[in-house]
């Protein structure tokens, strides 16, 4: 009965998990959406209204709203990148950068990385982990 | 006993009951109205020192003479998350400070934490550039026997200044607290980081928080004994007021102009004058498109304190299109017989307005770049604004930034120097517009700035005329925290990079300066307990807007307080 039970809450929770893991695997290494000039174009519109306020229009941290991470420099690769939009990043200060996984559209994040990767500087790396795959 | 001696004994009594009453003493007890009505002295009863805004206090013990011994007395650390951007009071041997909603109290002999208020926001609490503003607080209240703290989510809460035990705490119809726009659909509300204002009669509380998705700003006067709101004065013109058609219809309900920074107050007029936040969005094609003058926006607003009633409104940035808000405290100085409302700004001007009727009278540029526009015309017009950027194409650089000029970080005014002290920069910006992304009922930005550094500028500007009279520059950019001056003929102030420094108010010159290592944020302040002068500096946070790398401070969270 009670191997039953372990088996019924591990099926459970592994239908509860899956479809979570099941679609960070879906996210490409390499952003598809990468030197397309129009989503481009959007992803800075998008880019502007949700992330300079902290990130700053240029995306170097230099926000109006203080200081965040200098994207140009982002060397974590694409799914990083995606997983850390989605998820937020906790900086142990009030100041934290909110989860955007709830708001924004996969295909919009995706387009505000294929903006941020045309701002890359010296270090960047938008293919990180590309060649494991 | 000799009758000489005995008239000696009973004098010198006399001079000591005063000594000590200048020392606390007479000023122990329940605030009244005549000890708000006061310039600080052994007390420090108001965010800006008196009601007039001008952070002067008029102890001398601490002077030109003395203030190189200055000595750190005690060291406090609220354990900050965030910007301490708190200008204490002092009141009966206790400093008060808030930080992450809750307040302290503490010693002011020592720094001991005497009692703690803490208030918990919701779970729900957040949503858009909400982190940029969650534990900041600029000021607070005092009156009778309770000291006033407005939390983050739009609640004033009187606390009872000897226990630390909440008298009431007050919500306010209307005005919600943003939540996080995933999981809610009406999302926006009201971030609050402004402090109140006690005068005769009232408790002023300002609603300043309207960036977070799209809200109007106003100001509330409410009853000190229990939170009620006895008058409920809007920013942005309602139908019938003058400047209503001065924004699109509809467009008046999310169009910002939050009262962001605690005004003054005129005992006379009884009018509480405020500068206000920029107009919303910040890409204005909403609203005019900078062509509209979007009144109350970017301006500086008189309230008539009996009745709530707007007395008038001078926009200083017409349409608002560069985020110039002007939310600067209006010091409230005497000019040529003129009760006259000073306010320097983020548009690199000191303007000059008539308190009693808002009549432009002139603005003195104090920025070493000015850009925008050329000047202002005879009416307080700004004349030759340079063309706004396309939405989509390339941003336009103008000077000073949306930073300032001067930001939030207050001034100082000392009537025996005659001068205005400035915590100022003089960064650029190049500015640009995209589309408008709304979320919700979140309103985003559609706008954006590319900041052009430069250094750091503490200011000696001569209050009549506006003519600089000493300058002490940074080599790196930001601004003090905020400016305090005395009878001593001091100002103190910490810069951005946290050097702690008393100078001579009639030269500059630096006689005292301590590196706290950290970012300064907040204005200090100076009181007298037993028989010493103290003057006390929070700092903490992030050093530097951005990633400025030209700073090494880590973030941290401090309370120092000075005597000699």
């Amino acid at each position: 009965m009670q191997v039953a039970l372990c088996i019924a809450a591990a099926a459970i929770a592994s239908a509860l998990i899956a479809p979570s893991l099941a679609s960070a695997d879906e996210v490409p290494p390499v952003n598809p959406m990468s030197g397309d000039a129009k989503m481009i174009r959007e992803g800075k519109s998008w880019f502007v209204n949700v992330c300079s306020p902290c990130h700053g229009g240029r995306a170097d941290g230099a926000g109006e709203r203080g200081t965040a991470a200098d994207l140009r420099k982002w060397n974590k690769g694409f799914r990083k990148f995606v997983a850390t939009v989605k998820g937020g990043k906790d900086t142990g200060r009030a100041m934290t950068m909110p989860a955007w996984g709830g708001v924004l559209d996969e295909k919009v994040i995706f387009q505000i990385g294929a903006y941020v990767e045309t701002l890359a500087i010296e270090g960047a790396n938008w293919k990180e982990g590309v060649a494991q795959q | 006993m000799d009758r000489r001696f005995k008239k000696l004994q009973l004098r010198g009594l006399f001079a000591a009951l005063v000594l000590a009453g200048y020392a606390g003493l007479s000023h122990a007890g329940p605030v009244n109205d005549q000890m708000l009505a006061a310039d600080p002295g052994a007390s420090w009863l108001h965010a800006n020192g008196n009601w007039a805004a001008h952070r002067y206090s008029t102890l001398t013990q601490l002077n030109v003479s003395n203030a190189k011994d200055l000595k750190v007395a005690w060291v406090f650390s609220p354990g900050g998350k965030t910007d301490a951007q708190n200008t204490p009071l002092f009141h009966d041997g206790l400093v008060f400070f808030a930080q992450d909603n809750k307040v302290f109290a503490l010693d002011g002999a020592n720094g001991t934490v005497v009692w703690k208020y803490e208030h918990k926001l919701a779970d729900d609490w957040g949503g858009y550039n909400v982190p940029f503003v969650t534990g900041k607080h600029r000021g607070l209240a005092i009156y009778g026997e309770n000291v006033y703290f407005l939390s983050n989510d739009a609640k004033l809460h009187a606390i009872n200044y000897h226990t630390g035990k909440a008298t009431f705490v007050k919500s306010f119809e209307g005005f919600p607290a943003p939540k996080d726009f995933a999981k809610a659909k009406d999302a926006t509300g009201y971030a609050i980081t402004v402090g109140p204002l006690a005068i005769p009669g009232t408790i002023i509380v300002p609603m300043n928080g309207t960036d977070f998705g799209g809200l109007p700003g106003y100001v509330l006067g409410v009853d000190p004994a229990n939170g009620n709101v006895q008058w409920k004065a809007n920013m942005i013109p309602g139908k019938g007021e003058p400047g209503y058609d001065t924004w699109p219809e509809g467009s008046q309900q999310y169009g910002g102009a939050g009262p962001w920074i605690t005004g003054s107050y005129d005992p006379d007029l009884k009018m509480y004058i405020t500068g206000t936040a920029n107009a919303y969005e910040w890409n204005p094609k909403n609203r005019g498109g900078g062509e509209m003058d979007n009144v109350g926006a970017a301006s500086i607003v008189a309230v008539n304190t009996t009745d709530g009633k707007v007395a008038w409104r001078y926009v200083g940035v017409p349409g608002d299109p560069w985020d110039y808000d002007i939310p600067q405290t209006p010091m409230l100085i005497n000019i040529d017989g003129k009760q006259t409302v000073v306010q320097p700004n983020k548009t690199g001007y000191i303007h000059y307005l008539d308190a009693k009727t808002g009549k432009f009278i002139k603005a003195t540029p104090f920025a070493d770049k000015i850009t925008w526009i050329k000047g202002y015309d005879a009416n307080g017009r700004p004349i030759d604004m340079v063309a706004l950027p396309k939405e989509g194409g390339d941003p336009v650089e103008v000077w000073p930034s949306l930073l300032g000029g001067v930001n939030m970080y207050p001034n100082a005014y000392n009537p025996k120097t005659g001068n205005l002290y400035l915590a100022a920069t003089n960064a650029g910006m190049k500015y640009g517009f995209e589309d408008i992304k709304i979320i919700s009922n979140v309103r985003h930005f559609g706008a954006y700035q590319e900041f052009i550094w430069a250094n750091e500028v503490q200011l000696a500007v001569n209050a009549k005329n506006g003519n600089q009279v000493w300058r002490n520059e940074e080599s790196k950019p930001g601004y003090a925290g905020g400016m305090l001056t005395t009878a001593g003929n001091l100002v103190f102030y910490a810069t951005q990079g946290g050097e702690f420094r008393a100078v001579n108010a009639s030269t500059g010159e630096i006689l005292y300066s301590l590196n706290t290592g950290t970012a300064a944020k907040s204005g200090p302040i100076t009181y007298m307990y037993n028989g010493k002068q103290y003057v006390v500096q929070a700092l903490g946070g992030t050093t530097g807007f951005g990633r400025d790398e030209a700073w090494n401070n880590e973030f941290g969270s401090v309370v120092i307080g000075f005597t000699r």
